[in-house]
């Protein structure tokens, strides 16, 4: 698929996953071509169910390709009852070790949504202060890797932020099933799911949507301020609150004129409608295959390489650039230097594996 | 078949929709999709209830007459997915053919018949950051592992799955 291609592919991702992840979707005016188009790279990044619930009562429904995206909302509804459980089971580890960890993204973002099957999630993602990081990964250790897929975090520098103690203090306590589990406030789940979105280059349009329900969700007396930060902090943010409203219609009520970009950056959009209509996003391919196996096994390394040359938002992102009109590429290079370094610190360590 | 069929309980992780149940078979990780009929079949099969009464609470719930035959089929089903109790199941000799029951009853008659649908099972790829198909054990050649029992081709080798090494050839 060339670039224009990939790009009008997106953009019919974006217009058809609009609005979908409230209760009423607003109603739905796709040919069937090009839902049958769209609906595997639906299926791929884990918006089928969402996906299903923006169809519904549609003329599409009847489409072969929408049984399939029904499907996964029956199975995404299943592995929430499954996830919730061993969610529980590891807060109840930690805590017997005097741990108290903060539950991100997955099932905090799917709070939003008005239905449990919507938004899928595997990993348990868990941030935890830095000095309990390690007693928190040896503990653990102890569990089967095959139905724990626990993404144990040190602290919140991963997710742009540094004042950590206060982020513990106006986190909340909220009952899963039979358990209360610890969660951000609402201030910080928007600037962790909107800098996650981006730090990840935008690949995944179900991220988008999770911005956006949160974005609609946002309480009457949201703390704007202590959510955007300082202004280098706050960018990568307000970008993504603009792109949940531009790409996926995103209604906010009393956006402050800080939430809003003063100008978009021309390279912000086309690089979402990009990554969103590739058959392989960049991201994918190199979590599939890690560098190492192209080096040891020798193969596909050029296009290795390829996939993990960063987009322009994964690079101002994790470069902390500006978000203008100048060109991406010195951070583009800064930040494919800087994991160069970090994959060759950490080579010694796989290699005695 | 049993007279008075008794619902399978244990080990499964029911969810109920709007109009199908879900249920996850722990013991055989397996998930499947009852419809609405084959739910109540389900719900109601508490092993006092005959298949005639059982006939007489679809017709009550559903608001149209409902064949013994039906209950059978569902009862059928039911067992075949392992969601009654052991004993329940049919000798070959009593099974019931959906097909011939749709000649029997109209094509618009099927469109309600009990039926289970099996939905591929729980643990697949989510919305985690990464997408990984690593995830299953063993994993493919490429995927990141720390034992040779974590691949398929039995060859970790520093850090990543190997092809499958062939056994050295013995003189």
């Amino acid at each position: 698929m060339n670039t224009n291609s990939a790009k009008e592919t997106g953009g019919l991702v974006a217009a058809f996953l609009t609005g979908a992840w409230r209760r009423q979707p607003p109603a739905l005016d796709f040919s069937a071509t090009d839902f049958e188009k769209i609906a595997p790279l639906l299926l791929q990044t884990g918006a089928g169910a969402l996906g299903w619930w923006r169809l519904r009562s549609s003329k599409l429904e009847s489409c072969a390709a929408a049984e399939q995206l029904h499907e996964k909302f029956r199975l995404y509804t299943l592995e929430t009852r499954l996830h919730k459980s061993r969610i529980e089971e590891v807060f109840a580890l930690l805590r017997s070790r005097s741990i108290e960890p903060i539950l991100i993204k997955g099932w905090t973002a799917a709070r939003y949504y008005p239905e449990r099957g919507l938004r899928p999630y595997g990993d348990i993602d868990l941030c935890v202060r830095p000095e309990e990081f390690q007693s928190a990964e040896r503990a653990l250790a102890g569990l089967d890797p095959r139905k724990f897929r626990v993404d144990l975090h040190s602290g919140f520098a991963k997710f742009g932020i540094r004042e950590e103690e206060k982020l513990f203090t106006r986190s909340q306590l909220v009952t899963m099933d039979q358990t209360g589990v610890r969660i951000l406030g609402v201030e910080d789940h928007l600037r962790v799911v909107c800098f996650h979105f981006m730090r990840e280059g935008a690949w995944r349009p179900l991220w988008l949507a999770d911005v956006a329900a949160a974005l609609e969700s946002v309480p009457q007396d949201f703390d704007w301020n202590y959510c955007l930060g300082e202004k280098r902090q706050a960018a990568p943010v307000v970008c993504a609150i603009a792109l949940a409203q531009q790409l996926l219609g995103a209604k906010v009520v009393g956006l402050p004129e800080a939430a809003r970009p003063k100008k978009t950056p021309r390279w912000l959009v086309p690089t979402v409608l990009n990554e969103w209509g590739s058959r392989a996003p960049s991201m994918t391919s190199r979590h599939d295959f890690p560098m190492s196996g192209h080096l040891r096994l020798r193969k596909d390394l050029l296009k290795g390489l390829q996939h993990r040359w960063p987009n322009a938002i994964e690079a101002t992102t994790t470069m902390k650039g500006p978000f203008n009109d100048l060109p991406r590429l010195p951070f583009q290079i800064g930040n494919s230097l800087f994991r160069v370094g970090t994959f060759l610190t950490h080579l010694p360590k796989t290699w005695n594996k | 078949m049993r007279d008075f069929p008794s619902a399978r309980t244990k080990d499964l992780i029911i969810e109920e929709l709007a109009d199908e149940v879900l249920v996850y078979d722990l013991s055989t990780d397996k998930a499947h999709c009852l419809n609405r009929m084959s739910a109540l079949i389900w719900k109601n099969c508490d092993g006092a209830k005959s298949e005639s009464e059982l006939a007489v609470i679809l017709q009550r719930e559903l608001g149209t007459p409902t064949s013994t035959q039906v209950v059978k089929l569902g009862l059928e089903e039911l067992a075949g997915h392992g969601l009654l109790q052991e004993d329940m199941v049919a000798s070959p000799g009593e099974r019931l053919s959906r097909r011939r029951l749709i000649q029997n009853l109209g094509l618009s008659a099927a469109m309600a018949l009990p039926l289970i649908m099996s939905i591929s099972a729980p643990a697949a790829a989510g919305a985690g950051s990464t997408t990984n198909p690593c995830v299953a054990n063993p994993r493919a050649v490429g995927c990141p592992c720390i034992s040779d029992a974590d691949c398929d081709s039995a060859n970790c080798n520093v850090g990543v799955c190997g092809p499958e090494l062939r056994p050295a050839r013995t003189r």
